[in-house]
């Protein structure tokens, strides 16, 4: 599965890239509402969360 | 991250995967947050979360390379990435920056230590270090920009990197890399790593197929402290018992903790040489009722705690055991767990320095008289792997093991504590310095070095040695002058020669002490002697929870790894329904698997696959394909449950009706005290692979030793009393067998 197929399984929502740097980046560019890219925004800031709580439980 | 960020967290994860905010809190709570990432099969309940959950994981490993805040770095490139990410405001002048690492290499925090011209007196490893401190980084990874464009390394740069990877080496902060990026055209750049200027063997050495749960990382700087202070103090400890009056005090010990690693028999011999039986402080109070003595020290010893990790790994056909591919001819791959052996320093303390509640009085199999002096000599020579005869000698010989006939001699007019020692170190000699000709050859061939011989004081020392361990074992006293020559005979050694002979001496001694053990076992079952007496039996009557052990069963636990167990449930009216069925089937009916209500039908030997379940496969095979012919149990089917013995730890799997279940709940301890053994002895499997479970025998006696100064109640004389006796009817005090003992060439 590429991040296309990921994003759709995970979120159920269309993406028009599989680069995840761009997406992170831009994500409103990618997809056709602003409630989708709100929802990536969503799934972003958690994968952010979890590399700080992997970096503070290494602490 | 605080409660708040880590309850944002859970919130975004309970609204992204789809499982219920509650649900999550309470995982998260039970099993710490980092379970929602590594660990939370059990939260995930319908294909669509886990699917969700896959995909999420997916994501966020292909994002720790644009994690552009907390990247993992694992090469240049990617570290060249974040420093330029970083320093994309000073490229008109020279900084240097540091970055600093967890263990999996993801950067924690970063400083800027200067600006301007990079020379050692600026970049002070103090100024780097101190950061790195703070931030309790595993590694840092160094970087200078030169707005020149040329990438060559200065002399100073030169300099300056040596100077701090060895103030890094000292503070245990591996320096992974110093870099040197380019001020215009900012896609160049030069690793110090890379070219070989700075070694650093595992240098961005992480594994992106090895995750380490966040649960159980690696053991902190305080960990490693306390483990190299007591690493140092062992070896110390082993001088010491040579060149001092503790060699004896030594092989007491040992011979008590027989089954326990080198290292830490050494431990609790140089700490606390008259202990008997430890447990850590919680078991003493949970499983004994006893509490720990106010102002006792505990005696630190070295204990396993390994991590678990997951890795990946090609997934295989469980009946061809070959790698699985998908429809385009890819290699499946499946996430197995695996364990990394991990040590920590642990405190036990001895049962002396405990109060409470009386422990079980165990019985004792080494009681009875000559008669059972008999039985443990003819345990003896079943144990010998060479025959054992008795025959006249001079009074100044009391045996010989003869290497070219094979054979062990013993001075037949002894006393029986004589015969018995000299018997042991006899043994001794047969098992370690029997270098058959044919053998030497073998091992030639095989490509190995031949064995060399010893010297022959190494030999005496190590006969000698076994002798009286296994002997203070049994509580037979031999004599301790025997040992005057150790201190000058150790002196010109080397400590791991030293510490070789006394891991040879341990190993010998252990496997000695199981060996006569279970000869003395079998004797006394083929004469009909019953070897525990009727008074103590009474006292020790075993219950429902924790029935006597059957002789298979323990010599199948205290048997060696790679090995199977099959159960079947007994063919008793009342279990009638429940046999051949799923495990569902006993679930609906509130049933659980209990080993009550099984035999003990086989155990055996295999050849472990690549996981539990393969083996579990091929086991299932053997016993419905190719039975073995002493098999009387019927073809394995679903309801039997199959043990597994690996890594000094069992597993129990219910046969089910598709595959195996594992059902921990099986494996019950087999008494209180022997709970504490396994507890104890798992952990020093780790180090030596020794068998984990000592026969209950064995613990008996072991617990006889604990008990003996409470004791005071009248007891039939012991083997030790008696073969005392006898010795002293013969007016013999104190011989030294083993000075005059001699292995013939």
């Amino acid at each position: 599965m590429n991040v296309k197929d990921r994003i759709k399984a995970l979120l159920g929502i269309e993406v028009s890239t599989d680069n995840l740097l761009e997406l992170w980046e831009n994500p409103e560019e990618y997809v056709s509402t602003p409630e989708e890219a709100d929802k990536l925004g969503d799934l972003f800031l958690l994968v952010e969360m979890m590399a700080e709580l992997e970096v503070d439980s290494d602490e | 991250m605080n409660n708040t960020d880590e309850l944002r967290y859970v919130q975004a994860f309970a609204r992204i995967i789809g499982v219920k905010e509650d649900d999550a809190l309470e995982y998260a709570q039970r099993k710490g947050i980092g379970a929602l990432v590594e660990n939370a099969n059990q939260l995930l309940s319908t294909p669509a979360q886990r699917e969700k959950h896959q995909a999420f994981l997916d994501l966020y490993r292909m994002s720790s390379g644009i994690n552009t805040k907390n990247p993992v770095i694992n090469s240049p490139d990617t570290a060249a990435n974040f420093f330029r990410s970083v320093m994309d405001q000073v490229h008109d002048k020279e900084a240097f920056v540091v970055a600093f690492l967890n263990t999996k290499n993801r950067v924690i925090d970063h400083e800027v230590v200067s600006l301007g011209t990079i020379n050692s007196s600026i970049v002070h490893p103090r100024e780097v270090f101190r950061n790195a401190i703070v931030n309790k980084a595993n590694a840092v990874i160094l970087c200078h920009n030169h707005p020149s464009g040329d990438l060559t390394p200065s002399s100073e740069d030169l300099t300056v990197t040596k100077r701090l990877k060895e103030t890094g080496n000292l503070l245990g902060i591996q320096v992974l890399d110093h870099l040197i990026i380019n001020g215009i055209n900012q896609q160049d750049h030069y690793s110090f790593q890379a070219h070989g200027v700075l070694e650093a063997p595992v240098a961005y050495g992480q594994k992106d197929t090895v995750r380490e749960s966040s649960a159980q990382s690696a053991p902190s700087k305080n960990i490693k402290d306390g483990l190299k202070e007591i690493t140092d103090k062992l070896e110390q400890g082993i001088r010491d018992f040579f060149s001092g009056d503790k060699y004896q005090d030594y092989l007491r010990t040992m011979s008590r903790f027989h089954h326990y690693s080198l290292n830490n028999t050494i431990l609790i011999a140089m700490q606390n040489p008259d202990a008997t039986l430890v447990a850590g402080y919680n078991r003493w109070q949970d499983q004994f009722q006893r509490n720990v003595l106010k102002g006792e020290k505990g005696i630190r010893i070295i204990a396993p705690a390994p991590v678990k990790t997951k890795k990946e790994v090609e997934k295989l056909d469980p009946v061809t055991r070959k790698p699985l591919r998908d429809v385009t001819g890819k290699t499946l791959m499946e996430e197995v767990e695996i364990n990394i052996p991990r040590f920590r320093v642990v405190s036990v303390f001895d049962v002396s320095q405990t109060d409470g509640k009386a422990l079980p009085q165990l019985a004792s199999t080494l009681t009875g008289d000559v008669k059972q002096y008999d039985v443990f000599m003819e345990a003896l020579k079943r144990s010998s792997p060479v025959p054992i005869s008795f025959e006249a000698m001079p009074t100044s010989t009391d045996g010989y093991f003869s290497q070219g006939r094979q054979k062990i001699a013993i001075r037949d007019d002894m006393s029986e504590i004589q015969t018995v020692s000299a018997a042991i170190h006899e043994i001794a000699h047969a098992k370690l310095h029997n270098l058959q000709p044919e053998k030497a050859q073998d091992h030639g061939e095989a490509g190995k070095t031949p064995e060399k011989p010893k010297d022959r004081r190494t030999e005496e020392v190590e006969a000698e040695s076994v002798s009286f361990a296994v002997c203070a074992y049994y509580g037979i006293a031999t004599d301790e002058n025997s040992f005057g020559y150790i201190a000058a005979w150790s002196k010109d050694k080397d400590l791991p020669e030293l510490k070789a002979s006394l891991e040879t001496i341990s190993k010998t001694s252990s496997e000695l002490i199981d060996d006569i053990d279970r000869h003395f076992a079998e004797i006394t079952k083929e004469r009909g002697i019953d070897p525990v007496e009727q008074d103590h039996q009474d006292e020790n009557p075993g219950s429902d929870d924790n029935p006597p052990q059957p002789q298979q069963e323990v010599e199948y636990i205290s048997g060696p790894d790679d090995t199977y167990a099959i159960y079947q449930m007994k063919n008793d009216e009342t279990l009638r329904n429940h046999r051949f069925e799923s495990i569902d089937h006993l679930l609906k009916l509130g049933l659980t698997v209990d080993q009550q209500n099984y035999d003990l039908t086989y155990t055996g030997h295999f050849e472990a696959s690549a996981d539990a379940n393969g083996t579990l496969n091929s086991i299932y095979e053997k016993f419905n394909e190719d039975r073995p012919k002493d098999f009387t149990g019927h073809s394995l089917s679903m309801s039997d449950v199959i043990v597994l013995k690996q890594n000094g730890a069992l597993t129990a799997h219910y046969v089910d009706s598709f595959g195996f279940k594992e059902i921990p709940e099986f494996i019950k301890p087999i008494n209180p005290l022997r709970s504490i053994e396994d507890t104890m002895e798992q952990n020093d499997n780790q180090f030596d692979g020794l068998i984990n479970n000592v026969p209950a025998t064995n613990l008996d006696k072991t617990k006889e030793l604990a008990d003996s100064k409470e004791d005071k109640k009248p007891k039939k004389e012991s083997v030790k009393q008696g073969l005392k006796k006898n010795a002293e009817k013969q007016e013999i005090s104190k011989a030294l067998p083993h000075k005059i003992t001699e292995m013939e060439r």
